[in-house]
């Protein structure tokens, strides 16, 4: 116990240190209590691609009692693809209030089938309810929420039961819900990885055992877009929405508006294959623009393993930038929005580039010290499998870049808690606060490993601002909403999301910290149906709601 | 006349094959316009005194062939066969016009020509079939790769030249699966020639194949225990496949047998650069430079190296353009120069005469686009920007029309 003391005693000199070092308010973790589960990869000897990329999870409020839920996917059995017992079955849990969790998953119906990857959320049908697609290995599930506490499976009614004509049935990684037509329903994007079958899973090693492959030897495949029509049906239009024609291995995406014309875009990484930005051009069409923009490719010319990807405005200039994280020795992208001219990558030059000690999957763009400026978290674990001589390699630390402004950023991992020198084989985060104590937290998965909650401990006594935004004649959650906040000192940006990372969905609450300002003097919000709204005086340090007017 | 002409066929062919294997110093391109004007001028006279002469018209629809002016060489090739029906050279070069178009109904009709006149033609048919790579002609280009694979039981061993050579059309046409069975037909037909492993090794290798690329380089090890060139190959190979442990293995057993050799130091140059060890990576590599100061690839990667170190732009930037006067036409080196001043100096205009002549050199060079467009943007050259990004898609068309099956 003294021990412990010792090392809590320790973390807390090195997060002083590492203000005096970086002048920020230190950013502190630790491991909070979480849910019984561990992600499950049907582990065995021969290795199947999909083992390497479960986890999943969600942090959203499904029974609207204010408090965010817990949602995680998980895998099954090898190579049959088929959930044969409890320990392989999708959890939802409930958040007590009081920093413990239900495991509600019977009464919801929410068990699942298959071997699930990711996980989105959003309210499709626009009842008030939080709704969940869940992106697998050749079947994906769209939830409706009942709003009684149950979930019902419409994944055939809504017409999402759509193999494609040429690849057949494709393996869905991640999804985002985006209203790219504005039309006030929310539409769905899904990322799909490569043609994979068991059958013809080709068997590579790794110091001399088997392990996986490397992703150049399968084939690509394009990304779906279903259109929602508003009668709880969608109508795939992959091909006539242009998004068809540009084959990837998709691993994230993250829905914003690169151009600040009030139209979604799409950012989607690719493993081993440029990346691709679908500009919208609001005529129901996307335009792929990632080289015309600078972000199919890192600054040294290479297609990296991209892997998740959070898209926010890290130096308050209006415009998103993207954060994308990568393999070991790849760098985690980090390109700053230019506006017209493009995207110029600032890995390097801000700081971010000690990213290249890891593998990074999921990620957010948060303000975890409530300081004004969003910082970087990234969950890392290396993709192959954690045995003979790998097995001390593979588990991975992961890493926080804390935003010291001016487009700069520092390493403050080892300064952010204990729980951050933990290693494990990461895959999914979720962002959210999760106690509505203004620090924004994070849900962590891990292969064959237990959930983790890392609770945000930071100590600043900074404000903040967490907005729920409830759209009218927008989609009811809000989502593409763009936020502009103004404080005495300060001017930032947001957007309503909850694509966030790799296959993982996020607080559907705007975050803001505000640093040592308590009062907001001017709330803007740019609604997706081109409703603007603003609120003046806005006091700081609560969940605040707003109804699109 | 016939037999002239296909005997020059392929004599063109596999000198313009040489220049895959050895890196040339760069001719003159400005004589060589002269003379080729020259010629031109002489054949139109001869044309003008007779319209059949049918040397003139094969030497000037070649030359179009050469210039890439498809529409101006095919009238000629047509008027030649309309004289000489018989010769399967002349149809060759109807169907290179034929691909050069999009022509498949002309390039099936010239298929069929050279095939009933010359079947069992090796340099022929692995000639149109390497015109036909990658043209997004599928059916013609299916059926003239398998007669020229059906050719190799009943070649000697210089047939091998051909398939090498029609494997790295293939490879180029990013067809790995039909280049790898060209390459194996080249070591089956000459196992005694390095080369015909290495190239299938790399293919494998770059295709996530690392199994299958060792294996072929253990049997080239096996086959020249004593070769230095073929252990540094085998290195190579697995540093290509992601295992620089591996390929220090190989670097070591090549070491072992020639220790000062360039070619092994420049191997574990590239295993250092791979491992991040960059200063170890450039001392290697700056003695493989003193050694061979004449190696293009070595300044590449010394150049590479020094790249990656804070204080190392100069020195980089020395390294690339020296292996550029050796070796003019390294894409990658273009580049990577062009990287240099746009990342580290800004400097967008020299920036973009280097990314310039890298796209020109490897259209297919995906990320040197992505870099001259934004260098146009910083240097608020819109419309340049607008041009490259509209030739960018025109190659990305052309590349959708060839994978896309008709």
């Amino acid at each position: 116990m003294r021990g412990l003391q010792l090392v809590r005693a320790l973390v807390l000199g090195l997060g002083l240190l590492a203000t005096l070092t970086t002048g920020v308010d230190p950013i502190q973790f630790e491991d909070g209590p979480a849910p019984r589960f561990v992600t499950r990869t049907g582990r065995t000897t021969r290795k199947y691609l999909p083992q390497t990329m479960a986890g999943g999870v969600a942090v959203f409020d499904y029974n609207n009692d204010g408090l965010l839920d817990i949602y995680v996917v998980n895998g099954a059995t090898m190579p049959a693809l088929l959930k044969d017992g409890a320990q392989y079955s999708d959890r939802l849990f409930r958040n007590n209030g009081d920093g413990t969790f239900t495991d509600v998953t019977d009464t919801a119906g929410l068990a699942g089938q298959g071997f699930n990857i990711g996980v989105a959320i959003g309210d499709y049908d626009n009842d008030g309810f939080e709704d969940i697609f869940v992106a697998g290995v050749h079947r994906n599930t769209l939830y409706h929420n009942n709003g009684d506490g149950t979930f019902t499976d419409v994944t055939e009614r809504a017409g999402l039961v759509r193999p494609d004509p040429q690849y057949g049935k494709l393996w869905a990684v991640g999804a985002t819900w985006v209203d790219y037509d504005r039309d006030g329903l929310l539409d769905l994007f899904v990322v799909n990885y490569v043609q994979w079958d068991a059958k013809t899973e080709p068997v590579c090693e790794k110091g001399g055992l088997p392990d996986y492959c490397y992703p150049r030897a399968y084939t690509g495949v394009p990304n779906s877009v279903f259109h929602n029509n508003g009668d709880g049906t969608f109508t795939d239009v992959s091909a006539v929405s242009g998004i068809r024609r540009s084959i990837g291995k998709g691993m994230a995406v993250a829905a914003a508006d690169f151009e600040g014309d009030g139209w979604p875009d799409l950012f989607v990484s690719n493993d081993t294959l440029p990346n691709s930005l679908f500009l919208n051009q609001r005529n129901g069409t996307f335009k792929e623009a990632a080289i015309e923009k600078g972000v199919a490719f890192t600054e040294n010319g290479a297609a990296i393993s991209g892997m998740g990807v959070d898209a926010r405005d890290i130096d308050n200039d209006s415009l998103p930038d993207i954060f994308e994280t990568a393999l070991l020795n790849e760098t985690m992208p980090l390109f700053r929005n230019l506006g017209q001219v493009g995207f110029e990558e600032i890995t390097f030059s801000s700081g971010a580039h000690a990213s290249l000690a890891k593998t990074g999957w999921s990620n957010g763009i948060y303000d975890f010290n409530n300081d004004g400026r969003k910082d970087l978290f990234a969950a890392c674990g290396h993709v192959m499998d954690a045995q003979g001589s790998l097995h001390a390699t593979v588990p991975q630390t992961n890493i926080i870049f804390a935003n010291l402004g001016k487009e700069q950023f520092a390493d403050v991992s080892t300064s952010a808690g204990v729980a951050l020198a933990r290693r494990g084989v990461h895959r999914g985060a979720a962002f959210g606060d999760l106690d509505n104590d203004g620090r924004v937290d994070v849900v962590l998965t891990e292969l064959d490993g237990p959930l983790r909650i890392l609770r945000n401990v930071s100590l600043a006594p900074n404000h903040w601002l967490l907005i729920r935004t409830i759209g009218t004649k927008s989609n009811r959650d809000g989502i593409g909403t763009r936020i502009r906040l103004v404080t005495e000192d300060s001017v930032q940006y947001n957007a309503v999301s909850t694509s966030v990372g790799y296959a993982s969905s996020s607080d559907l609450r705007v975050h803001f910290g505000l640093g040592r300002r308590a009062l907001v003097q001017e709330l803007e919000l740019f609604w997706p149906s081109g409703t603007y709204q603003v609120l003046k005086n806005v006091k700081a340090d609560q969940v605040l709601t707003v109804r699109e007017p | 006349m016939k037999l002239q002409l296909a005997l020059a066929l392929a004599v063109s062919w596999l000198s313009s094959a040489d220049s895959y294997s050895q890196s040339q110093p760069a001719r003159s391109a400005q004589n060589e316009q002269t003379a080729q004007e020259v010629t031109k001028q002489r054949l139109l006279q001869v044309l003008e005194q007779d319209p059949n002469d049918k040397k003139a018209l094969f030497e000037m629809g070649r030359l179009m062939v050469e210039e890439g002016d498809f529409v101006s060489a095919a009238p000629l090739f047509r008027k030649y066969v309309g004289l000489s029906p018989a010769e399967p050279g002349a149809w060759a070069y109807l169907l290179r016009c034929a691909v050069g178009q999009h022509d498949a109904r002309e390039a099936a009709d010239a298929q069929r020509q050279i095939e009933r006149l010359a079947p069992t033609n090796l340099a022929l048919h692995a000639q149109a079939a390497c015109w036909l790579a990658g043209y997004g002609i599928p059916e013609v280009t299916g059926h003239e790769f398998e007669l020229a694979m059906s050719l190799a039981p009943s070649q000697t061993r210089s047939g091998a030249l051909w398939y090498s050579r029609l494997g790295q059309c293939y490879e180029s046409a990013q067809d790995p699966n039909r280049a790898a069975r060209a390459f194996q037909a080249a070591i089956d037909l000459d196992p005694d020639t390095e080369t015909h492993y290495f190239r299938l090794a790399h293919l494998l290798a770059r295709e996530g194949k690392a199994g299958p690329a060792s294996e072929i380089m253990a049997s080239a090890v096996a086959h020249f225990p004593r070769s230095v060139t073929t252990r540094v190959e085998a290195g190579s190979i697995e540093l290509e496949s992601g295992n620089p442990e591996r390929a220090l293995e190989k670097q070591q057993q090549a070491a072992s047998l020639h220790p000062k050799s360039p070619g092994v130091l420049l191997l574990l140059g590239r295993i250092r650069l791979t491992q991040r060890r960059y200063p170890e990576a450039i001392a290697t590599l700056e003695q493989a430079a003193k050694l061979a100061p004449a190696d293009a690839g070595i300044h590449f990667y010394a150049g590479q190296a020094w790249m990656k170190t804070e204080q190392g732009t100069e020195k980089a930037i020395e390294h690339f353009k020296r292996s550029l006067e050796l070796d003019a036409n390294r894409a990658s080196t273009y580049y990577w120069l062009g990287s240099l001043y746009f990342h580290r100096d800004h400097d967008y205009r020299v920036a973009v005469q280097y990314l310039e002549q890298a796209v020109d050199r490897a259209p297919e060079l995906e990320a040197a686009h992505q870099m001259l467009i934004q260098a146009y943007k910083r240097l608020g050259e819109d419309a340049k920007a607008a041009a490259q990004l509209r030739r960018y898609e025109e190659i990305v068309q052309q590349r959708a029309k060839v994978e896309t099956p008709e």
